[in-house]
């Protein structure tokens, strides 16, 4: 469709260890509108990471086509790619290996700026000094290394420098993941903001269905390197179809729908099935 | 007589900048059969605590000073005293499966170990036997064959269903559990935590659950404290606390957490569960 | 050290020792005894000792030029052979009667300016082998760990002294000679701890942002591991010393009159045992101090860095 900024087909994704090919991702196809969030759920191992890296190139996909406004990314080489990277960036998991320590935040946000080619100094320090406060810190910021932030701040700062690229797609890996939960609230918040006022599409990949729930429209369901269940987010959420997509719901622990003490029912027949499931496998 | 009783405890840590006053006078106590849990964000000193009470800090680094009573004896004192209760009376899950155990001998050799912990007489073919029947109250499947394996060939539910063994095999009086699912997938956890339900409905064993997850603690609780800078903000019967928070940072922390909205469960029609529902 | 009185909860502002006062339990002495405070401590005394060690040799040897010394060449053979604090002469003389304070202090000047120039080459060398390694890992990785692997496997002072032997003992070969001897320690450990910076997520952000590979290392990887680095560069300074002064004890270092330290030895050797106990000595000492020295202050600094990098996550 014309309004999609993003649309991924058939994409394979294999490992290499030794004589053994792992198949991490396996024939994935999915479509994210200009502006909108598609959320990726599923558990460790399931090919969400994989996927992530992909759409960056940090890892070069085995086969299928990452089609991003009508140009695929998928088998480019390096030299082809370099001039269009600034267009998918991303927001990583780790508040605290994400960020160059020996650098000031000033640093951080504004070498995206120096790659595209910005010479001037003074440019740099401007647009960095807007994007710091754009994502919510004090210019006093800038001068510090991001030993002295906390973890929200640092992600703050990741996304900033996210941004400086000027980037059309924004890849949200496990983005909040590491966070408190007050903490995560407000980088969603400020996630949702930023989408609000400049039209950035987000692809958010989570293990946490109250996350996605809260930033994304529509909602891919993996495991083992395959799509589950797909659709609207609020769909899949009150009315999951599938065995996998309801023992995912039912396994997410929301305090406030609980009620009476230590409500056994409520995760028993989730360890019930697992144990059936995997006694079938083995 | 509580399991564990706490008052006023406090431990201060002699960092290399400065002394961080990481538990700031806390008090509660944990009955038989209850679970008491503590929930806070990072930094609370919720670990801090758990820690403290298990003498697991270097002295030359934590200076505790208040009570801690397990089983009427004070801990806080002598590390004797401690060094006695551990294995015995109090037993610890650990947050992360993966590296509690040494990787370099098997499963069955450290589960046996830990029997003899409690029970030291026993010979090598008994520990044995009571390692394989508490594997089995663990619901591992196949404990003869995972007896035999090493730590990294095993998954990290599995890794802590055996962990949560070595704790059931010291007859614990009660249990220290530090955020015993936070390193797991959400599926494996759900079976953990059903896991230690059953143990408690089985055995009366006292629980004192650390965790940042407020659905973990409404799940696991009879009662839970709110920690925030190495105090207590609230405390009271998990209903209460949850559905009714008094203080502005409980109300907080329940207002951060993103909502699922309501579903509607299908298994929960099966009938044996529509039954159970309605008991709990 | 703990108070637990059952019942009673004493007053601790009132306790003497303790520091915080507002009921703190924390005194003095704990303090003082705290993990964290005796690694501070003996980081900082390992320091102090070391640089007063090492600056007692290098300063006096810095200013030779400056202090009023005699000749170290050229000697007086009516003061030959004078023990040390003969008028004069702190140290004694040789049998030339040459000075040997001021024959040490020229020598040191030699010794200090090849192993520094030595750890400057192998430190540029290493860091940039192992960092190639490290990153690039593959075919790069492989030429490099086979020739760290096939250094070890030489005997090294043999080698050395071929080298010299073919090539001459001026003081360029014998730099480049110890150079060459001592590239694999930094190599080795910029490689491992480029191993490790590699895989942290803010190099991936690098990569994502297009920039190139060398660029990465350069702005990224290596600022990041080089305090670290540089502590064990410094520690082979030390190696560096040794070395030059084992090569001159050989006859293969800066060759008479010139004085070095080796030299000064080998040649007060064979006078040991008729009593001329300080040709042997007192360079000895001299070494040994300087050494020292410099170890305990690399230590030192190595313990700070360690530490930093810790509190750094």
């Amino acid at each position: 469709m014309a309004e999609d900024l993003l649309t991924v087909s058939n994409l394979v994704v294999e490992y290499r260890t030794g004589k053994e090919v792992f198949r991490a991702v396996d024939d994935v196809s999915f479509s994210v509108p200009r502006g909108g969030t598609l959320a990726i759920v599923g558990e460790s191992g399931c090919g969400k990471s994989t996927i992530a890296k992909a759409l960056v190139r940090l890892l070069k996909p085995t086969s299928g086509s990452i089609d991003l406004d009508g140009t695929d990314l998928a088998q480019l080489s390096e030299k082809q790619l370099r001039p269009m990277r600034h267009r998918v960036q991303m927001v990583f998991q780790d508040p605290y290996g994400s960020l160059d320590p020996h650098l000031t935040a000033q640093d951080i946000v504004a070498e995206p700026l120096r790659v595209r080619g910005e010479k001037s100094r003074k440019v740099q320090r401007d647009k960095a000094a807007e994007l710091i406060d754009r994502v919510g810190l004090p210019t006093s910021a800038l001068e510090r290394k991001p030993p002295e932030f906390s973890g929200g701040q640092r992600q703050r700062i990741g996304i900033a420098r996210a941004l400086a690229s000027g980037p059309e797609l924004l890849v949200c890996d496990e983005a909040t993941s590491a966070l408190d939960v007050s903490v995560q609230a407000q980088v969603l918040e400020l996630l949702r903001d930023l989408q609000a006022d400049t039209g950035l599409t987000y692809l958010f990949i989570s293990h946490n269905l109250g996350v996605v729930r809260a930033i994304s429209q529509d909602t891919i369901v993996m495991r083992a390197g395959r799509i589950v269940e797909a659709g609207r987010t609020d769909d899949l959420l009150s009315r999951p179809q599938e065995d996998y997509t309801q023992r995912l719901r039912r396994s997410a622990l929301e305090p406030g729908l609980m009620t009476g003490i230590k409500p056994r029912h409520l995760i028993r027949h989730i360890a019930a099935s697992r144990t059936a499931e995997t006694e079938k496998a083995s | 007589m509580s399991v564990l009783e706490v008052k006023d405890l406090r431990v201060e840590l002699m960092t290399g900048g400065s002394v961080v006053r990481a538990v700031d006078g806390v008090s509660f106590h944990v009955d038989e059969g209850e679970t008491v849990t503590i929930i806070g964000e990072s930094g609370s000193g919720k670990s801090t605590t758990a820690m403290a009470i298990l003498r697991l800090l270097p002295d030359d680094l934590a200076v505790i000073s208040g009570e801690a009573r397990i089983g009427g004896q004070d801990v806080t004192g002598s590390r004797a005293v401690i060094d006695t209760l551990r294995g015995r009376a109090v037993a610890l899950i650990p947050q992360d499966p993966m590296t509690a155990l040494n990787p370099i001998r098997t499963v069955g050799r450290q589960m046996a170990e830990a029997v003899r912990v409690k029970y030291p007489k026993l010979s090598k073919a008994e520990a044995k036997k009571r390692a394989l029947s508490l594997m089995e109250q663990v619901h591992i499947r196949n404990p003869a064959k995972q007896f035999d394996a090493y730590p990294h060939q095993l998954s990290g539910g599995m890794l802590q269903r055996v962990l949560i063994a070595m704790a059931v095999s010291a007859d614990a009086d009660l249990i220290v559990a530090d955020e015993p699912t936070s390193a797991l997938d959400v599926t494996v956890q759900a079976g953990i935590l059903d896991l230690l339900l059953e143990l408690q409905e089985q055995t009366g064993i006292a629980l004192l659950l650390i965790t940042h997850d407020l659905g973990v603690a409404r799940l696991m609780s009879d009662r839970i404290h709110v920690m925030k800078s190495g105090t207590f903000v609230e405390g009271g019967p998990v209903t209460d606390v949850v559905d009714h928070p008094q203080h502005p940072y409980t109300q907080k922390l329940l207002g951060a957490i993103p909502e699922l909205g309501p579903w509607h469960d299908p298994a929960l029609d099966a009938p044996t569960l529509v039954k159970e529902a309605s008991h709990g | 050290m703990t108070t637990s009185t059952p019942g009673l909860s004493p007053d601790l502002s009132q306790v003497p020792g303790s520091i915080l006062g507002r009921d703190s339990a924390v005194t003095r002495v704990l303090l003082r005894r705290s993990a964290a405070a005796r690694r501070a401590r003996y980081s900082t005394i390992k320091i102090w000792v070391g640089a007063v060690c090492a600056g007692l040799v290098v300063l006096p040897v810095a200013l030779a030029q400056v202090l009023p010394l005699p000749d170290p060449i050229v000697g007086a053979l009516s003061e030959s052979s004078l023990p040390p604090f003969s008028a004069g002469h702190l140290f004694g003389t040789d049998p030339n009667g040459r000075d040997l304070l001021s024959r040490v202090l020229h020598g040191g000047q030699t010794s200090l300016v090849i192993g520094v120039l030595a750890i400057v080459v192998s430190g540029l060398v290493g860091i940039a082998a192992g960092a190639a390694a490290g990153y690039f890992g593959g075919w790069v990785d492989a030429i490099v760990s086979r020739l760290l692997e096939a250094q070890m496997s030489l005997p090294l002072l043999l080698m050395l002294l071929l080298v010299v032997a073919l090539f001459g003992p001026s003081i360029p070969v014998i730099t480049l000679v110890i150079a060459f001897a001592q590239w694999p320690e930094p190599a080795r450990i910029t490689r491992a701890l480029v191993l490790v910076e590699r895989e942290k997520p803010y190099v991936a952000a690098a990569r994502v942002l297009g920039l190139h590979r060398v660029s990465i290392i350069a702005r990224h990887v290596i600022p990041n591991v080089l305090q670290q680095v540089l502590v064990v560069v410094l520690l082979l300074l030390a190696q560096a010393v040794l070395l030059e002064s084992a090569l001159s004890f050989l006859g293969a270092g800066v060759q008479r009159p010139y004085p070095t330290w080796g030299g000064i030895i080998s040649d007060g050797r064979e006078l040991f045992v008729t009593g001329k106990w300080w040709l042997v000595t007192i360079p000895g000492i001299v070494i040994a101090l300087l050494v020292v020295g410099v170890n305990l202050v690399g230590d030192g600094l190595r313990d700070r860095v360690r530490r930093a990098k810790g509190d750094q996550s």
